[in-house]
């Protein structure tokens, strides 16, 4: 309660300084982009509020879009979704799969000047791997047992087992490496990547500089990247179409609209992200498993497809279908076919013949989590459970969340690039996010193997497996991978993909 | 009270008016026998349909019909409106009368509480009173209620203080009369007047601080229909199918004009200064 009432206060607070400071920069930046002068200015609509820049504390995605620009991490991956050399500019992995040797660019500098060397790694790994960090990457490492400078340039990490996803983990921007000595990461951002942080106007945009010493001479293309808050989609359209921002994520429907119209340009690539419904398996009834089979019964995922993504999305299981060699074809669950029948014989055997009430959790700013959320209400009424829809304001959502203590709740996660984090990082016993009590020794136990498996043929097998058991145990319903949609002014040289918009971004252009 | 009806039924906008609002209201009560259709009903195969025989004002994105979708809005809206005034009006007036005869400290401290409500913008303190209390219809009746306090304190207390010390209140408190008895009923009856106009007024007020909360979000929840939620959720639509807002946004309009412009009249008559105009 008092935590709410503080909210409440900041709420209103924040409603008041916002109304003060609404407004102002408006006039001045339409005159910088006058014509005459060559625009060298990326505009980028944002539609949620950064809350936050620190890499190792804040996996909020608001937030990953700007500072994934600022720092760096040792690899990265490609469209394909291979893993290619970032900081580390090579690695060796021991044939017993226990140690893992980066070799690291030479001469890359932090925004401050100081030289990235093997101890910032060091450090930075460190700091993650420490729990009063809190960081959301530390059950990525959880196989490092010691890590090792060399020389200056050299890293060596030793791990408990062999870990296959541990080069791909090094890829994500929670694993960003920091300069050593870092403590708060709120206050400043210093990183090695292509852009330093400028300035950040709270509820308006955050301006990113270029940054000239970035160790890949030929990038980035662009001299400032500014994200200008807009968390309205109509007033993202209207900025797009008038070109007040030159790139700008956009809904399936607004796609629809934008197609066609001058200046813009639309673009598309089927996402890592899928939305689920999060089930909390503590919870009466939900701890029954009948229950939750009989939730997946009722739930007709295509109608989800078609209602809110308006066709433009695919059923996907726990690893969405973009990660297509890890992905297991949706058509195997038996769960997935709509049997409503069925559903309620289940919901009789569990002892709710009558149903029961409960509550679905959805946040207000995202339109297609609060439509989900009434296409799943509607279809879980016809089995007898009347589930009321509460909205939540984005920190409070956030808040449920982590507490826990949700009864069901309507969500979008990013996938992952790789199967591990789909799997373990989402739903093992200690997995960092898996926030929903589900706790099956059998599943930890495949997915741990599968991570020190290094035959590739042999790690699909176990997590074929795993995925079956999870989507069966279903302490989350999967229910659609959207594509995503970027609506792009005609002069920018911009290529979504699935390896993030970071990654596409840097590469931009203005033509 | 025969001279009012005289001048109720002489004044038109007054009699028009209300005769709009009787039909809400009955549009209200009788929703499920007037809605063709069940508001939260999907017709899968009808999504963003315009007018047609079986959707008399089409549908929406999820395939519900947006005639029911309205009828029942109706209901949301006036509910919440007069549930939320009552809240305000009950606790206005209570507050009013003990500041208003009492005075001294007890009138200095409730009106200080009144001015710190007051300083609030109304959807900024509405606002806050939903983040604390949870989203939902009871507690967006009690916010909006909580919000117009004030107004009708002042209201009350302004009107108890200028008739306390009139001849017939001294001759009840002279054959001793109790304080609740000559609160009640000596005083009260007699500031009814300014609070009918200030509760009419304040009806339409709060159905748009109602659409307000819905339409960030935070008032009636879905799939619930209320206008301002209807509103929200049809602006992404806009331009594919634009009945989706209009409806809506025409059955608000003319709720909200036919409340003021029925408080306007109320006043008028009630007030001697407009008298024989």
């Amino acid at each position: 309660m008092k935590k709410r009432v503080l909210a409440g206060f900041f709420l209103s607070l924040s409603l008041v300084l916002s109304a003060c400071s609404g407004g102002g920069t408006a006039p001045a930046e339409q005159g910088k982009s006058a014509e005459g002068q060559a625009k060298t200015e990326l505009i980028v609509a944002a539609e949620q509020e950064p809350v936050g820049y620190d890499p190792h504390k804040v996996p909020a995605a608001s937030s990953v879009r700007v500072y994934a620009l600022i720092y760096d991490s040792l690899t990265k991956l490609d469209e394909n979704m291979n893993i290619i050399p970032n900081l580390a500019e090579k690695w060796e992995i021991a044939p017993d799969g226990k140690t893992v040797t980066m070799f690291l660019q030479k001469g890359v500098k932090f925004h401050n000047g100081k030289d990235m060397t093997a101890e910032d790694v060091k450090f930075s790994f460190e700091r993650i791997m420490n729990p009063d960090t809190g960081s959301i990457a530390k059950s990525y490492f959880s196989s490092v047992e010691a890590i090792e400078v060399k020389d200056p340039t050299t890293v060596v990490f030793k791990l408990k087992n062999a870990d296959a996803s541990f080069v791909a983990n090094t890829a994500s921007a929670y694993a960003s490496i920091v300069p050593t000595g870092s403590t708060d990461l709120t206050k400043e951002a210093i990183g090695t990547g292509p852009f330093k942080m400028e300035k950040s106007e709270s509820g308006q945009y955050v301006l990113l500089k270029k940054n000239a010493d970035y160790f890949n001479k030929e990038l980035p293309k662009v001299e400032s990247i500014k994200f200008q808050i807009m968390k309205d989609e109509a007033e993202r359209l209207a900025a797009i179409r008038s070109g007040k921002v030159d790139i700008s994520m956009v809904s399936a429907d607004s796609a629809k609209l934008l197609e066609g119209k001058p200046g813009v340009q639309i673009k598309n690539y089927q996402s890592l992200e899928y939305s689920y419904l999060g089930i909390n398996v503590n919870k009466k009834p939900f701890d029954n498993p009948k229950v939750r089979e009989a939730i997946s019964y009722a739930v007709d995922r295509n109608q989800i497809i078609q209602t809110v993504w308006k066709g433009e999305a695919t059923l996907t299981g726990p690893i969405a279908p973009a990660l297509t060699n890890s992905a297991l074809d949706p058509a195997t669950y038996p769960t997935y076919k709509t049997d409503v029948e069925k559903a309620k014989q289940m919901l009789a055997e569990a002892g709710y013949p009558n149903g029961f009430e409960t509550q679905i959790e959805t946040a207000a700013t995202y339109p297609d989590m609060v439509e989900t959320a009434q296409v799943i209400q509607q279809q879980l009424k016809a089995i007898g459970i009347n589930a009321k829809i509460n909205q939540l304001e984005w920190g409070n959502y956030i808040e449920t969340w982590k507490s826990k203590d949700m009864n069901l709740m309507v969500g979008r996660n990013t996938s992952g690039v790789d199967a591990d984090r789909s799997m373990r990082f989402f739903f093992s016993t200690t997995g960092s996010a898996n926030v929903w009590n589900y706790s099956n020794p059998a599943y930890d136990e495949l997915v741990q193997k599968a991570l020190t498996t290094v035959d590739q043929g042999e790690r699909k097998k176990l997590y074929d497996e795993a995925q079956t058991m999870l989507v069966a145990d279903a302490p989350n319903l999967f229910l659609a991978s959207p594509k995503n949609y970027y609506a792009v002014r005609d002069n920018i040289d911009f290529t979504p993909s699935a390896a993030g918009e970071v990654y596409s971004l840097i590469k931009t252009s203005i033509k | 009270m025969s001279t009012f009806r005289k001048r109720f039924l002489a004044n038109k906008t007054a009699v028009f008016c209300s005769i709009l609002l009787a039909l809400l209201c009955l549009t209200a009560v009788l929703a499920p026998v007037l809605a063709p259709h069940d508001p939260t009903q999907m017709f899968q195969d009808h999504r963003m349909e315009g007018s047609s025989g079986e959707f008399l004002l089409g549908t929406d994105q999820f395939g519900r019909d947006l005639l029911s979708r309205i009828i029942y809005g109706a209901r949301v809206s006036l509910v919440v409106g007069l549930s939320a005034v009552l809240v305000s009006v009950v606790f206005g007036t209570l507050f009013g009368l003990i500041a208003g005869y009492f005075g001294r400290w007890i009138d200095g401290f409730i009106m200080r509480c009144m001015d710190v409500l007051f300083a609030f913008p109304e959807i900024l303190l509405a606002l806050a009173i939903v983040a604390v209390l949870g989203p939902g219809t009871f507690n967006t009746i009690m916010a909006i209620g909580i919000v117009n306090i004030p107004i009708f304190t002042r209201t009350v207390r302004g009107a108890v203080l200028s008739i306390k010390n009139l001849e017939y209140v001294e001759s009840a408190r002279a054959i001793g009369a109790s304080t609740p008895r000559i609160l009640f009923q000596e005083i009260l009856p007699n500031v009814t007047a300014p609070l009918l106009v200030q509760s009419s007024l304040a009806i339409s007020g709060a159905i748009l601080t109602e659409s307000a909360l819905s339409f960030l979000g935070l008032g009636i929840q879905p799939p619930d229909p209320s206008w301002g939620g209807m509103i929200s959720e049809a602006r992404r639509y806009m331009e594919l199918a634009p009945g989706m807002i209009i409806w809506p946004c025409v059955a608000m309009t003319v709720t909200i004009l036919a409340c003021n412009m029925f408080g306007d009249a109320v006043r008028d008559i009630l007030d001697p200064r407009h008298r024989g105009k």
